[in-house]
C-alpha cells in the first residue's frame, strides 16, 4: 500500500481585509484616511498532517466552517496553502460540486458533453461514455431538451451521472451523494462502492453519518482548522459528539 | 507535467490540450447569444450586414464621403476591431464570472479567456461571406491575396489572447477595471485607422499611430480586401513575431497571479 495524498503541516491564512475593497477609489480614500488597512488573520486551516494509502476510503467530518472545503480545495490543487506542502500521486478529479459548468440554456446532451470535457475526460471518452451517462440518468427521454426544463431532481441525476462518468486514481466528494430521490440515492452510493471495489482512493465529505459509517474505512474530525482525531469512524463520530 | 513548467512552451500546449473544450465552451457562448432567436447564427451574418448598409447609406449618401469604396474600406477595418475589443472587453470580466469554474474545478483558468476570444473569432469568421459580398457588390478585385487571410487570423488570435489576460487579471482584483476598459478600447479605436485614412492625418501622427501593433494588423486587413495589395512578408513576420511574445508575456502573468484567484471571486 503506497501513499498517495501527502498532506504536511498545512496552514491556511486567509486575510480578511476588515474593509473589503473592490475598487481603487475605495481603497485610494480609505489609505488616505487611515495609512495601510488593518488585516484580521483568519486561520482556516492550522498544521494539518495526514495521509492516505491508495484505495483507502476516508471521511472528513467537521461542523460548518471547520475548514473541510478549505482542505479539500488545498488538496485539489485549487487554493494555495499558505505554508505546508501537498503531495499527490496520480490523477485526481475534485467533485466540490455538482453541474460544474452546466448551463440552463444547453440541452442535457450537451451540459454533458461540456462538463465531462470540464471534469477532464477527452472528446474520444465523453462521446463513448455519454449513452451510459444518459442511461444512469434514467433521462433518455428528455435529454435533448434544455436544462432549463427539467426538474431539480432531474437536474441532479445529469449532473451527478456526469461527474461519475470519470475514472481518476483519486476522487474528492464534498456533500454531492444525497440528491435524487431515495432510489437514486441508493444507486448513488453504489456507484460510490463501485469505485471503492476498482481500488480508487477517495476523500469523503458528508453530514450524513449513515453513508460516512457506510463508505469511509476511517475518518478525521476536523474543528475550527485543527485535526482533533484520526480514527474508526465509529470511534471519531462518538469521540466527537458529532 | 514538465510542460507546465516551461514558460515558453506551456501557453501553447495548453491550447493544443484543450483545444476541443474551448472549441465547445465557444460555441456555448454563441447558442446563449443568439437562444431564443429564429436566425440562431444567422445573426453572426445578419448583424453586419445590417450595420454594413446602415454606414453605408450614412457615408455614401448623407456625408457624400467621396473616398472610392469607402464601405468595404470600413468595415474590411472594423470587422476584425469588433472581433478584438469584444474579445477584450468579454475577457476582462470572464474570470469574475467563471464562478465555479474557478472555485470549484481544477480546469486551468486560461481557458476562460482564450473562450471570449475563439468565440468572437468565430463571430468574425461568420461575417466573412458578408463582406465578400459587399467586395463583389462594390466591383472590389479579389484575388489570391484573400489566401492571407488565414495568416493575419492566426496573429490577430494570439495577440488578442495576449493582450485579454492582463484585464482579466487585473478585474479580478479591482473590479474598476471592467469600467475602465470601455474607455481605453474607445480610445483606442479612434487612434487607429478604422473610420479614417492614415493620409487624412497629420504626417508627425501618422508614425505614431503605428507604433501599435493592432494598427498595423488593421492596415494588413485593409491592404488584403481593400487596396489587393500584397502584405510585406518582413511585415507579417514581424507581426507575428510580436503576437507570439505578446501572448506568451500576457498568458504567463495571468498564470503568475491566477494561485490567488480562488479566493478573490
Amino acid at each position: 500500500m503506497s501513499v498517495v495524498i501527502e498532506v504536511k503541516n498545512v496552514t491556511k491564512i486567509f486575510k480578511r481585509h476588515t474593509k473589503k475593497y473592490f475598487s481603487i477609489k475605495s481603497a485610494f480614500v480609505d489609505f488616505i484616511k487611515h495609512g495601510r488597512q488593518q488585516v484580521q488573520i483568519v486561520k482556516a486551516l492550522d498544521n494539518i498532517s495526514f495521509d492516505m494509502v491508495s484505495g483507502s476510503t476516508l471521511g472528513i467530518i467537521g461542523k460548518n466552517g471547520a475548514g473541510k472545503s478549505t482542505l479539500l480545495k488545498i488538496i485539489s490543487g485549487i487554493i494555495k496553502p499558505t505554508s505546508g506542502s501537498v503531495k499527490v500521486k496520480g490523477s485526481l478529479v475534485p467533485l466540490l460540486e455538482l453541474g460544474t459548468g452546466f448551463h440552463p440554456e444547453l440541452t442535457g446532451r450537451e451540459n454533458i458533453i461540456i462538463s465531462g470535457l470540464i471534469l477532464g475526460l477527452s472528446k474520444k471518452e465523453i462521446y463513448k461514455k455519454i449513452d451510459e451517462i444518459i442511461e444512469f440518468a434514467e433521462l433518455k427521454d428528455v435529454i435533448d431538451e434544455p436544462v432549463r426544463t427539467y426538474s431539480s431532481g432531474m437536474y441532479s441525476r445529469l449532473a451527478f451521472s456526469t461527474a461519475f462518468s470519470i475514472d481518476p486514481d483519486i476522487i474528492i466528494l464534498d456533500e454531492i451523494l444525497s440528491v435524487g430521490d431515495i432510489a437514486f440515492m441508493k444507486k448513488s452510493k453504489e456507484k460510490v462502492k463501485e469505485f471503492k471495489r476498482k481500488n480508487k482512493t477517495i476523500l469523503f465529505v458528508s453530514h450524513d453519518m449513515t453513508s460516512l459509517k457506510e463508505m469511509c474505512d476511517e475518518a478525521i474530525y476536523i474543528d475550527k482548522g485543527r485535526l482533533i482525531q484520526r480514527g474508526e469512524v465509529d470511534t471519531v463520530v462518538s469521540l466527537c459528539g458529532v | 507535467m514538465e510542460m507546465k513548467q516551461n514558460a515558453l512552451v506551456y501557453p501553447f500546449y495548453l491550447l493544443y490540450k484543450y483545444h476541443y473544450l474551448i472549441y465547445v465552451l465557444a460555441l456555448k457562448e454563441l447558442k446563449i447569444r443568439y437562444r431564443g432567436s429564429v436566425f440562431g447564427f444567422l445573426w453572426s451574418m445578419l448583424n453586419p450586414l445590417l450595420n454594413l448598409l446602415i454606414y453605408t447609406f450614412l457615408f455614401v449618401v448623407i456625408f457624400k464621403n467621396t473616398a472610392k469604396n469607402y464601405p468595404v474600406y470600413f468595415f474590411s477595418g472594423i470587422l476584425p476591431w469588433n472581433w478584438f475589443s469584444s474579445s477584450v472587453l468579454e475577457a476582462t470580466d470572464s474570470v469574475v464570472s467563471a464562478g465555479s469554474l474557478i472555485t470549484k474545478s481544477t480546469l486551468p483558468a486560461e481557458i476562460v479567456v482564450i473562450t471570449k476570444v475563439v468565440s468572437n473569432l468565430i463571430n468574425y469568421l461568420l461575417s466573412i461571406p458578408v463582406l465578400f459580398l459587399f467586395l463583389i457588390f462594390f466591383h472590389v478585385k479579389i484575388s489570391f491575396i484573400v489566401l492571407f487571410l488565414p495568416v493575419v487570423v492566426i496573429i490577430q488570435f494570439f495577440l488578442t489572447a495576449g493582450v485579454a489576460f492582463f484585464p482579466a487579471t487585473w478585474n479580478v482584483f479591482y473590479r474598476d477595471v471592467r469600467q475602465i476598459m470601455q474607455t481605453i478600447i474607445q480610445l483606442l479605436f479612434f487612434c487607429m485607422p478604422v473610420m479614417y485614412f492614415d493620409t487624412q492625418i497629420p504626417s508627425k501622427y501618422q508614425k505614431l499611430i503605428y507604433l501599435n501593433p493592432i494598427a498595423y494588423l488593421i492596415k494588413v486587413y485593409h491592404d488584403i480586401f481593400y487596396n489587393n495589395l500584397m502584405p510585406r512578408p518582413e511585415l507579417l513576420i514581424l507581426l507575428f513575431f510580436i503576437s507570439i511574445v505578446v501572448y506568451i508575456i500576457g498568458f504567463n502573468y495571468f498564470h503568475s497571479k491566477k494561485d490567488v484567484f480562488a479566493e478573490y471571486i
